[in-house]
């Protein structure tokens, strides 16, 4: 279960987040929905160890990770979290498959599955320059998917996909969820949340 | 894991990999060359100095004791000076020849032959006892005679002699004491205390301005063989000498080793000790004056290739910083990273490496320093010091994985966030 209390985030004198507190159960998925601009990928971000709160306190699974060291955190991270970018970030001189085998060090054979379930299979050896954005979305998400982690928090995984992409996309984050992981992602359109157990508007 | 990583990011990003390899091994290749030309520079004038200008010469400047002959015990008190590396005992005469083509230009410009002029021009005989030294000869043109009838001159060939041209030499024969006649004139065209023959240059040395005292040197067997042996000892033979190349160790001791010479001949009337003290001065001088500068030289370039290989490895690990932050976020540790770079640059330090000895080497074997001097043409040959080859190695596989090291450290303070900002 992750939690919120009286959580707040600026940058300089725009403040981003004030004084939230939510909680999300395990085992489910959660969309997050809101306008362009209104704090949800530093609210993910938190979430994900990858920014810190000004305020508030964010306990994750009973640990406060606000009073987690680099190093405690880098460890959570990786124990607890795969996170998947709004932005898809590839690894520029990796092909889509090394994108996730090398970074992740994993079995090959698992993430030609992983991709080929998410329709890249043609597209194992590409580096990322060679790829659309959708694409490079779609490698990014099932690399955070092959990361193993209870839980998945993904920003924005169905924009720039087309509709059967982000019917894909989203039935291999129910399948996590489903397999007692926890999902949060984010969205602006409210129709993305369809797909969520529960939904958080921001 | 790394090291794979690391060689796909070197053969995708080829343009940057080549671009980090080329100005490391420019880097390299400036630390392997430039302290080796100064050390080539600095070796090869000491060697100069210690090679050309340690020589000193004691002879009769008045030319007028041919025929004396200082007893072997000289040469021993010369050799026993403390820095004299070897004491040459010469045997010196006179030769004579004639020209029929000297031109004389007179002062108001007028420009006249004159035929049957006698030139006389100090002589030995190449080789053996009281002969000049065959290891002090180095011939520029032609060959060293072989019982023929020809001799090897020091000097350049359009002012003294041209070569294989066959001249009329006169050589003289016991009977003569020029000492005894040094105040009335003998005619040597006509005098019978002259043999006259037909030699020719047959080789010739490179003007050297330390060696220009003794110009003409002869075959000894051919000489031997045209005065007899009489005469022949009486001459350029025999024991004792008249003449002594002197050679001190290094160019530090030739004024304290010609002081100790002025006094074992100062009893002798007209002989002298004779070096280019002007020479010796300013070379001693040159090299006080530019060690520091070739020491200034090697250390501004140290410090030059150490900061090129710094900011080289420094600037492109920080020019994408979002890559580590995106590593981190999978879930590496900044050990992981640590490992990642430093395999990367001490990858591409260790191509560059690969590439700039052997280019290093390639040039100093190609290129050689020269100038001229005197006339010759000094050589000094490019030698590339083992120990800059292993300093350099190190100084790029060190400086590289501490530049890494000081980038990662930077991109730490910075915050996980931060990093992925870049993007």
């Amino acid at each position: 279960m992750i939690t919120l209390e009286s959580v707040a985030k600026s940058f300089g004198s725009v403040e981003v987040l004030t004084n939230l507190s939510l909680n999300l159960e395990s085992s489910m998925s959660h969309c997050i929905i809101g306008r362009s601009g209104c704090g949800k990928s530093t609210l993910l971000k938190m979430m994900a160890l990858i920014a810190k709160p000004d305020k508030g306190k964010i306990t994750i699974n009973g640990t406060d990770v606000t009073l987690l060291n680099e190093q405690e955190c880098e460890k959570f991270r990786n124990q607890t979290i795969s996170y998947s970018f709004q932005e898809p970030l590839l690894i520029p001189y990796m092909t889509s498959l090394e994108n996730i085998t090398e970074v992740l060090g994993i079995d090959k054979d698992m993430a030609i599955r992983e991709l080929s379930r998410l329709g890249l299979s043609k597209r194992l050896d590409h580096l990322p320059s060679k790829l659309s954005v959708g694409e490079k979305k779609r490698v990014d998400i099932a690399r955070a998917i092959l990361k193993g982690s209870s839980i998945l928090i993904a920003d924005e995984p169905l924009s720039n996909l087309d509709p059967a992409s982000s019917l894909m996309v989203m039935e291999l984050l129910r399948a996590h969820a489903n397999n007692g992981g926890s999902v949060i992602y984010s969205a602006v359109e409210p129709t993305d949340g369809k797909f969520a157990d529960n939904i958080v508007n921001l | 894991m790394m090291a794979k990583i690391a060689l796909h990011k070197i053969h995708r990003e080829r343009i940057w990999s080549f671009a980090v390899v080329g100005l490391l091994a420019v880097g390299l290749v400036t630390w392997m060359i430039i302290p080796s030309i100064s050390a080539s520079l600095q070796a090869g004038l000491s060697s100069y100095s210690n090679n050309v200008s340690t020589y000193m010469f004691v002879y009769d400047t008045g030319r007028d004791h041919f025929s004396y002959r200082f007893p072997l015990e000289v040469s021993d008190k010369i050799t026993s000076i403390p820095g004299v590396q070897k004491v040459f005992p010469i045997i010196d005469n006179i030769t004579q020849f004639i020209d029929n083509s000297t031109v004389f230009t007179l002062a108001n410009g007028t420009r006249i032959g004159a035929k049957g002029m006698i030139i006389g021009y100090q002589s030995a005989v190449i080789g053996g006892q009281g002969g000049f030294p065959q290891s002090l000869i180095t011939l520029s043109a032609g060959k060293l005679p072989e019982n023929e009838a020809g001799f090897v001159f020091n000097g350049v060939a359009s002012t003294d002699f041209a070569l294989n041209v066959t001249r009329t030499a006169l050589l003289p024969v016991s009977t003569f004491n020029q000492e005894a006649k040094s105040s009335s004139y003998v005619d040597p065209q006509t005098s019978n205390e002259y043999i006259r023959i037909n030699a020719t240059a047959m080789g010739q040395m490179p003007y050297n301005p330390m060696l220009q005292q003794i110009m003409v040197l002869w075959s000894s067997s051919f000489l031997q063989q045209k005065l007899g042996a009489t005469d022949y000892n009486h001459t350029f033979g025999g024991e004792g000498a008249n003449f002594f190349i002197v050679k001190a160790q290094n160019i530090q001791q030739v004024e304290q080793i010609a002081g100790k010479l002025q006094s074992i001949f100062a009893n002798y009337s007209g002989y002298s000790v004779i070096y280019d003290q002007a020479v010796v001065k300013s070379e001693l001088s040159f090299q006080s004056g530019s060690s520091l500068l070739y020491l200034a030289i090697g250390v501004t370039c140290m410090f030059a290739v150490i900061s090129i290989i710094f900011i080289i490895t420094y600037v492109f690990i920080s020019r994408r910083s979002w890559e580590t932050g995106l590593l981190l976020s999978q879930g590496w540790n900044w050990r992981r990273i640590t490992n990642l770079y430093i395999s990367y640059y001490l990858t591409l330090g260790l191509v560059a490496i690969a590439i700039s000895v052997p280019s290093s080497l390639l040039a100093a074997s190609r290129f050689s320093l020269s100038f001229q001097a005197y006339d010759n043409t000094l050589t000094i040959p490019m030698v590339i010091n083992p120990y800059l080859i292993a300093s350099g190695t190190a100084i790029c596989l060190l400086i590289s994985a501490l530049a890494a090291y000081f980038a990662i450290h930077r991109m730490r303070k910075m915050g996980l966030d931060n990093l992925l900002r870049e993007f």
